[in-house]
This record gives structure tokens, C-alpha cells and sequence, in this order.
């Protein structure tokens, strides 16, 4: 018996601190993800219609900065429910920096998402940001298009027509209605 | 019920009247179930109201499906209806008088229909109000808005000037014209009594509309064709599709109409008004149809399949030997050449031989409209998975309800106002009384319209 207390007790002895070490190396280690967003500028320093910069900065939660980490970005829609469109990704500096040019399609209030999807030793960590974008990004501006002039002639001829069509159907129908009512009248 | 009969045309009064007697405990039965139906698909509504059109089925790789089909199918429906009438009123067609209030009010009954699912099909039914308040007018979608309000009109008037000598005799039967339905009349008849001037008036307006009509249900078929092919998907982008959209159109709404003739004319009793010959007749012009619409499709797939387009080729597969396949050949031979045969063939030129092509034509039709929807919206334009719809118990239900809505509506139409034309019937009667009694000339004219 006394044979046998002996090795268990070594064996718990030498177990302990390794199973310890275990449990602490499978709880990773806290993150701080932090995100801003500000209009793109030009050379000249005027702000780009659209153009956005989204900036994300990984830290450990004691302020150190995590170097080449990949930060997604996302945009909150609310296409078929409310759900995260991909835009983009960016890898952090030395800084812990990832920044993203981003083109808004749409103007507006629009809500911003990073995430850090986590290590084994990193914790996954998201960060949200609310910008008004005052004007979306017009890749054709400046650009007419082809047969631009035509196009709109034709939306104006056919709205003409349109209300042409309109006019005579609701002409005829208040014409016929007053005339079959006036021809009991004139006959009375 | 004794009305008061026209010498010309002993019989046809009772019989137009009669769905405006009390209606007996099969009508009721009926209409109980389609009324069901609506409320299904009320209910389904509000389900994918509240839950997104996730529920239909719907989602970001197969954003267009069964509700698309639904409203190129139901407003289809409606212009076979209207142009079927307008037609055969502006060439004089004698035959015409006893079916045109059924085409008529069908038209109008399934372009209710279809119009719903323009809503229905909005994620955000809400943002419609957009169109009106800021509409973009590049997009076919704001022309279309216009284009079937605009033919909705059209209709509603098709529907109610050729009614008001009808509504004018029953507001004159003091059995049908109590309370509520009296004044109802008396509003609706505006005062007719029949005088030459007032025939001349409403004629005129009746023929003008007519003719408004006829292009205005080409214009609404035809916009509703570029909101798929301006996009420049593989599979919509093609040059035909307006005439296309526009056949497709005619060939299901002729067979609409033959149905709801039949249903109706063995309902009421019409079988003395509504004969073999109408039947025949509208289902030489479906065979017309029918070869005008194979030749069409034939069309399309020779020249994308010659081509063969790097981005076509994946949607041709699909459709014609792929996932699709099934389908698409269900629809060349039932909704094709079954009907065709059935027609062609003297010994199926019968009234079920036409009325069974014609259930064919609307199924096959209906099929056709899902298969150029789906396929190309499940394909994607850059690499990655094909996307997919599969119709969930919501947009099931929807469907049904939509489809149920159109004879429900008919069935309480005609509870109000008469079934067959009467005025117009007798007129031609009377024309034709005239010509045999003037000689053989005259006779001979009056045969020939």
C-alpha cells in the first residue's frame, strides 16, 4: 500500500502545475479593439465625396500594441434582415493601426463594424463606429453618359405621352358620364 | 325569376341575372374555401412581414422567385383578358358578345392580383411611397408603376361603360334593387334609359377605349419585359424579350379566359349563349399563340446557344439539361405541344379537349415565368456557389391566395352585376333580325362580320 502512495503522489506533485499551466494557456488573453472614421482627403486637403477612412487599432487590454493582426471591416445593412456586408480588410502596424480606404455607395447614416476574429492566445474582439456619410461616392461623375440627352428626351416624350394618356382616358370617361346623365336632363 | 325579356333574344336576361339570385350552398362552399385561401396567405403575409422575406424563401443569392413569376403571370393573365375583348369589339366579331364580360372582369380581377405582388415582393413594402416621391426615371420600375396604373384605369373603364345599360336593367328589376344594391345601381347606371344619344356616347367612348387598350396593354408588357432585360443578366439580356413578354401574355391570358368561361358557363347554365364555337374560336387563336410563343423560345435558345456566351452557357445548361431541366421540358410539352395537338386535332377540338389544353397553357405558362426568373438570378454574375430559391409554406401560401382572389372575385362580381352582355347581345340580335328580314344582301353583310 505504502508502495503505491508513494508514485501517486509524485505523479500529482509533477500533474498539478502542468494541468495549471494548461488552463491558463487555453483562456487567451484579453484584447482592445478600438474604431474611428473620418472623410479622405485629397492632396490639396479637401475632403473626398464618399471616401472614408476607417481606422482600427488593436491593443492588449493593458495597452500594447499587437502588430500584423488582420482587422475585417463591415458595414451594418439591412438587406434581407439585418446583417454585416464585408467590405474590406487591413493588417495592424507597429502601432497596432489598420486603416481601410472605404467607398460608400450610399449616402447617410451608416454604422460601421472591425473585428478581430482571435488567436489561441488573442481574444476575438469587435469594435462599432456611426458615420454620416454626406455624400456618396459617384464613380461616373463628371462623365456624362452616352446619349445622356437622348435618354432624358425620351424619359420627357414618354412621360408626355403618359399623361396624355391619362388625360384623354379620364376625359372620355367624365365626357361620356356628364353626356349620358345631360340626355335624360334634355329629354325631361 | 321573370325579367323582362327582349323579343330578339328570348332567355338572355334570366341568364345573366341568374348568378344575382340567392346563390345556392355549392357557390357558397366555394367561395368559402377560396376565401380561406386569402386568409392563408394573409396570414403568411404578415409572417414574412414581420420575419423578412428570409421566410419565402428569399435571400441574397436568389433575390427574385416565385413572387416575380407571380406578377409577369397575373398581369399576363389580364392583358389576355382585356385584348381578347378590345380585339374582337374594334373588328366587329358577332360571336364576341356573350364572353366579353367574363374576359372583361377576369382582366381586371387578375391584374389586381398581380399588382399586389409588386408589393409583396418589397422587403420594405414601406419604401414604395420612394417611387413616387423621388423616382429615378432611368428605371423601368418607375415606367412600369406608371404603365399599369395607367392600364388599371383603362380596364376599370373597359369593365364598367359596356356595364351601364346592364346595371340600368337590373336597378329596373325592383326584386334586385332593394336597399343597399338599389342605390348601388342607381349611382352605377347614371341615369341610362336607353335613348339614341346615349347609345351614341357610350359607343364612341367604348370604341376609343378599345382602341387605348391595345397599346396600352403592349406598352405595360413590354416595360415589364426591360425591368429583366436592361439589366444585362445572362438570360434576360436579349432584344426579344418585349414581343416575347408580349405572346407570352396573350397565349396564357386566351387560356385564362377560355377557363373562366367554361367554369362559368357550366356554373350559371350558359351552354344556350356560350357555345362549341366560342370555344373553338378563342382556342384557334390560343393555337396561334401557342406557335408565335414556340417559335419565340426556339428563337432565344438558337441564337444565346449558338453564341454561346461565356456567362450564358451556365443558365443554358441549367435550363435545358441541368437542375432546371424537369421543368423546362414540362413546359415545352405540357404547356406547348400538348395544347397544341388538343387544338390541332379535330377529334380533341372538343369544349374539355380545349378547356383541358387551356389548364395546360396556364400551368405551363406559369412554370415558363418561374424558369426566367430563377436560373439566372441563382447564377452568380462573379465566381462562387450558385444561389438558389425554394419556395417555403410563405410564398406558397401568397401564391394560392393570389390565385384564389381572382375567381373569388369574379364569383362576387358576378353576384352583383350581369354575367353575359346583355345589351350587346341583343343589339346583335337585333342587327341580325334586321338583315334577314331587309333580304339577302343585308343578310349576307351581317353574316360576314
Amino acid at each position: 500500500m505504502k508502495r503505491a502512495i508513494l508514485p501517486a503522489a509524485l505523479l500529482l506533485a509533477v500533474l498539478t502545475p502542468a494541468v495549471a499551466a494548461a488552463q491558463q494557456t487555453s483562456q487567451p488573453a484579453n484584447t482592445k479593439l478600438t474604431l474611428s472614421s473620418n472623410q479622405a482627403r485629397d492632396g490639396k486637403g479637401r475632403e473626398v465625396p464618399g471616401l472614408l477612412v476607417v481606422n482600427a487599432t488593436l491593443t492588449t487590454a493593458d495597452g500594447k500594441a499587437l502588430n500584423g493582426r488582420t482587422i475585417d471591416f463591415y458595414q451594418r445593412t439591412e438587406l434581407f434582415g439585418p446583417r454585416n456586408a464585408y467590405i474590406g480588410s487591413a493588417v495592424t502596424d507597429s502601432a497596432g493601426a489598420a486603416a481601410l480606404r472605404y467607398e460608400a455607395a450610399q449616402s447617410g447614416p451608416q454604422e460601421l463594424l472591425a473585428r478581430f476574429a482571435g488567436t489561441s492566445d488573442l481574444a476575438r474582439q469587435e469594435a462599432t463606429d456611426r458615420v454620416n456619410v454626406a455624400e456618396s461616392a459617384m464613380p461616373f461623375k463628371g462623365e456624362p453618359l452616352p446619349l445622356g440627352s437622348v435618354a432624358k428626351g425620351l424619359a420627357i416624350g414618354v412621360g408626355l405621352l403618359g399623361l396624355a394618356v391619362w388625360v384623354l382616358l379620364l376625359g372620355i370617361f367624365i365626357h361620356t358620364i356628364i353626356g349620358i346623365r345631360r340626355c335624360v336632363s334634355n329629354e325631361a | 325569376m321573370e325579367v323582362r325579356e327582349a323579343a330578339t333574344l328570348p332567355g338572355v336576361t334570366e341568364a345573366a341575372l341568374r348568378p344575382l339570385q340567392p346563390s345556392s350552398r355549392r357557390f357558397w362552399l366555394i367561395a368559402a374555401g377560396l376565401g380561406l385561401l386569402v386568409m392563408l396567405g394573409l396570414v403568411a403575409y404578415v409572417t414574412q412581414l414581420t420575419e423578412g422575406l428570409g421566410v419565402a424563401g428569399y435571400s441574397d443569392h436568389g433575390f427574385w422567385g416565385i413572387y416575380e413569376a407571380n406578377l409577369v403571370a397575373f398581369i399576363g393573365v389580364s392583358y389576355g383578358g382585356a385584348l381578347v375583348s378590345a380585339i374582337l369589339r374594334l373588328t366587329n366579331a358577332r360571336w364576341r358578345a356573350p364572353i366579353t364580360r367574363l374576359a372583361e372582369a377576369m382582366a381586371v380581377f387578375s391584374l389586381l392580383s398581380g399588382m399586389v405582388f409588386a408589393v409583396i415582393h418589397l422587403g420594405r413594402p414601406e419604401r414604395l411611397w420612394m417611387l413616387i416621391a423621388r423616382p429615378q426615371i432611368s428605371s423601368p420600375l418607375v415606367w412600369d408603376f406608371v404603365a399599369v396604373m395607367t392600364y388599371l384605369v383603362a380596364n376599370l373603364m373597359f369593365v364598367y361603360l359596356p356595364l351601364i345599360p346592364d346595371i340600368a336593367l337590373v336597378r329596373d328589376e325592383s326584386r334586385l334593387s332593394r336597399g343597399w344594391r338599389g342605390r348601388l345601381y342607381r349611382f352605377l347606371a347614371v341615369r341610362w334609359q336607353g335613348l339614341p344619344e346615349q347609345d351614341q356616347l357610350l359607343r364612341r367612348a367604348i370604341g376609343t377605349v378599345a382602341v387605348l387598350i391595345i397599346p396600352l396593354a403592349v406598352i405595360v408588357h413590354s416595360v415589364l419585359s426591360w425591368a429583366f432585360a436592361v439589366t444585362g443578366r445572362p438570360g434576360w439580356d436579349s432584344t426579344i424579350f418585349a414581343p416575347y413578354f408580349v405572346v407570352a401574355a396573350l397565349y396564357s391570358g386566351i387560356a385564362t379566359v377560355i377557363v373562366v368561361v367554361a367554369a362559368f358557363r357550366k356554373a350559371y347554365r350558359l351552354q344556350r349563349f356560350i357555345g362549341l364555337k366560342h370555344f373553338r374560336y378563342l382556342g384557334y387563336l390560343m393555337l396561334a399563340l401557342d406557335l408565335l410563343y414556340l417559335y419565340f423560345t426556339f428563337t432565344e435558345l438558337l441564337t444565346e446557344g449558338y453564341v454561346m456566351n461565356e456567362e450564358v452557357v451556365p443558365v443554358l445548361e441549367a435550363v435545358l439539361v441541368g437542375q432546371y431541366a424537369p421543368y423546362f421540358w414540362a413546359f415545352i410539352f405540357g404547356g406547348g405541344l400538348i395544347p397544341l395537338v388538343l387544338v390541332a386535332v379535330p377529334r380533341t377540338r372538343t369544349v374539355p379537349g380545349i378547356l383541358t389544353a387551356s389548364i395546360l397553357v396556364v400551368a405551363g405558362m406559369w412554370l415558363k415565368r418561374l424558369l426566367i426568373v430563377v436560373p439566372t438570378v441563382a447564377h452568380p454574375l462573379i465566381a462562387g456557389a450558385w444561389g438558389s430559391f425554394q419556395p417555403t409554406w410563405v410564398s406558397a401560401a401568397i401564391t394560392l391566395a393570389a390565385a384564389a382572389a381572382v375567381p373569388l372575385g369574379l364569383m362576387l362580381f358576378f353576384k352583383l352585376f350581369p354575367v353575359l352582355a346583355i345589351y350587346e347581345m341583343e343589339e346583335i340580335a337585333e342587327e341580325v333580325q334586321a338583315a334577314y328580314a331587309a333580304g339577302p344582301q343585308l343578310l349576307t353583310e351581317a353574316l360576314s362580320a
